[in-house]
């Protein structure tokens, strides 16, 4: 890291919370705290979403998914933009009208209390397991790649992202959201332009493609269906759609971004600019990808990207081979590169080329097995091309955008686990009828509290590994059922509080049998979820009349 | 914006994933072997 990057990262993380911090200098009372006293535009709010959703996981491995696997992750948001068409005609309406500071508190107003406290927690249970990683996760990365010590690394991106929530509250996220969201912006699209601009002369832009293509990385639409293969065009679209319409229409770490609209029409602009802009940009990251793949073709990569990894590889018994097995198909994958741009058309050229890929390929897989597996590679590739062959400046780019990610991420979700926790159940259970001054006070205090708790999670989190990523995933096991109990909640006028609550019940244990005793992708699970709250509660309900709207 | 306009802008977005749909496949048809 050179000073020049050093300068283009700290400007950038200092201009981006002093922007904030001025455009939220008028917070006065919970309203302004919680909903930005309900008067953002719907440019602030969709890089907001976008912002909040893209963390720095997402940012850092998307780009290396291409190189190993190629494009066809992109599918996974087919179902986005269907997801937000829904919402916007159904859910904000629904939440802007009754005028609530949370998803939860419609719960409340259309069932019961108790039925708001039980999703109230699942949504505390679900969003407490993931801030910690959001965290963790990035900081390790960034360890590996420049030998910081990740304590450090966490505790500063913690502690600046805690600072400014707690001071400017849901304004001060979405106006850093903002920002950050251009900085990743501006990062990913230099990482594009580098990429190509980067590849031998002979090859360019189209060459490029011809060989990224040939090595089976532009499958960008795959048609085959699989339900164990969660990256289809089917299981996009449809997984995609019920996750999308869990996580944006009934996480509060989203549902909190659009309720801050200055009205129903700004807010549905928010969404619908995400569903138009989402699938492209993904595209373009992953196309980045692919360039970087086609880089490494004619310069030769390390074996393993994963650099502590491949120093531990190098020195076990049989490395000697592999390694030679992966030199001998780099070189063999380059020739055949070289003739495939000449004249692809022959026969075997391709089969020549492909023969190569794989034989890499192998290798790849050899040595990684020797490492004993149990990292993932992919986390590494684009880092490793940022810090090794990007000019100064562009690499400090590149780390502000990744702090961005991180950042817009962790501040939206302590920014949302706190509202929760004073809206549906401090000033409801436990101190309902106190002043306004004291549930903003608590309101800081709460997002303090969840910050500290995010930045412990991540900094004791170390010694448990790969437990802590399991808890993630424990932690997407809970969407079908929240998304069954709102689309009860807006589609099924018969079913009453009790219902909803037993199909909640009864959506979240069919959940976990299927996580527990079937090897179907989790992306089904907020399919299978959804639809067993809805029937249930369906079904307990056939006897009891319409609600009367309230 | 009424209702009805926004249910046409709905239907724009709804057409324009599917002509996205349509233009990856294409790609990959053209590219990916």
């Amino acid at each position: 890291v050179r000073p020049l990057d050093w300068a283009v990262l700290v400007g950038s993380l200092v201009f981006i919370v002093l922007f904030g911090m001025w455009k939220s200098r008028r917070t006065s009372t919970t309203k302004d705290y919680l909903l930005a006293g309900r008067e953002m535009p719907w440019y602030a709010m969709a890089l907001s979403i976008m912002a909040t959703q893209a963390s720095a996981i997402t940012f850092i491995s998307t780009t290396g998914q291409a190189y190993v696997d190629g494009m066809r992750f992109v599918q996974f948001y087919f179902g986005l933009p269907l997801a937000m068409i829904l919402i916007s005609k159904v859910v904000v309406p629904a939440f802007h009208g009754s005028g609530v500071y949370t998803a939860y508190e419609y719960l409340e107003r259309r069932f019961d209390a108790k039925t708001r406290a039980l999703v109230a927690t699942i949504f505390l249970i679900q969003r407490g397991l993931a801030v910690g990683v959001a965290l963790y996760a990035p900081a390790i990365v960034l360890t590996v790649i420049f030998g910081w010590p990740d304590q450090w690394t966490t505790l500063l991106m913690g502690a600046i992202t805690v600072a400014y929530t707690v001071m400017g509250g849901v304004r001060m996220v979405t106006w850093t959201d903002f920002q950050q969201m251009l900085v990743m912006m501006a990062g990913l699209a230099t990482a594009l332009g580098m990429a190509v601009w980067m590849l031998p002369a002979d090859v360019g832009f189209g060459g490029a493609l011809t060989l990224a293509g040939a090595a089976g990385r532009l499958n960008a639409v795959v048609t085959s269906f699989d339900w164990n293969d969660r990256y289809n065009v089917w299981n996009g679209l449809l997984g995609g759609m019920f996750l999308a319409l869990a996580y944006f229409g009934c996480d509060q770490s989203q549902v909190q971004r659009y309720l801050t609209g200055r009205s129903i029409d700004q807010s549905r602009l928010s969404l619908l600019f995400n569903a138009v802009a989402k699938i492209p940009m993904q595209f373009l990251i992953l196309l980045t990808g692919a360039m970087v793949f086609v880089f490494y073709m004619f310069e030769k990569p390390p074996i393993l990207f994963q650099p502590r990894e491949l120093e531990r590889v190098s020195q076990a018994q049989g490395f000697g081979e592999v390694a030679a097995r992966y030199d001998r198909a780099f070189e063999a994958r380059r020739e055949a590169a070289r003739r495939v741009l000449q004249r692809g058309g022959e026969a075997g050229v391709e089969a020549d080329f492909q023969k190569a890929q794989r034989e890499l390929d192998g290798a790849r897989k050899d040595a990684s097995a020797l490492a004993g597996g149990g990292f993932s590679d992919t986390n590494y590739v684009f880092l490793t091309f940022v810090t090794t062959q990007l000019p100064a400046g562009v690499v400090g780019l590149i780390m502000a955008a990744i702090f961005a990610a991180a950042m817009s991420t962790i501040s939206a979700e302590i920014n949302s686990l706190a509202t929760v926790s004073v809206i549906d159940i401090y000033q409801r259970f436990a101190r309902p009828g106190a002043s306004d001054a004291h549930y903003l006070a608590a309101s800081r205090w709460l997002t303090l509290l969840w910050g500290a708790y995010a930045v412990a999670t991540a900094r004791f989190g170390r010694g448990l590994g790969s437990l802590i990523e399991a808890v993630n995933q424990l932690g997407s096991l809970f969407y079908g059922s929240l998304l069954g109990v709102f689309v009860v909640a807006f589609f099924l006028p018969r079913v009453r509080g009790g219902a909803a609550f037993a199909a909640t019940l009864a959506g979240q244990a069919a959940i976990f049998a299927v996580a527990k005793f079937t090897n179907v992708s989790f992306l089904w699970f907020n399919v299978l979820g959804c639809l067993v709250v809805v029937a249930t509660a369906w079904l307990l309900s056939l006897r009891s009349p319409p609600t009367p709207t309230r | 914006v009424t209702e009805r306009r926004w249910n046409r802008i709905y239907a724009a977005v709804a057409l324009y994933l599917a002509a996205i749909i349509v233009l990856f496949a294409l790609f990959t048809r053209s590219y990916n072997r």
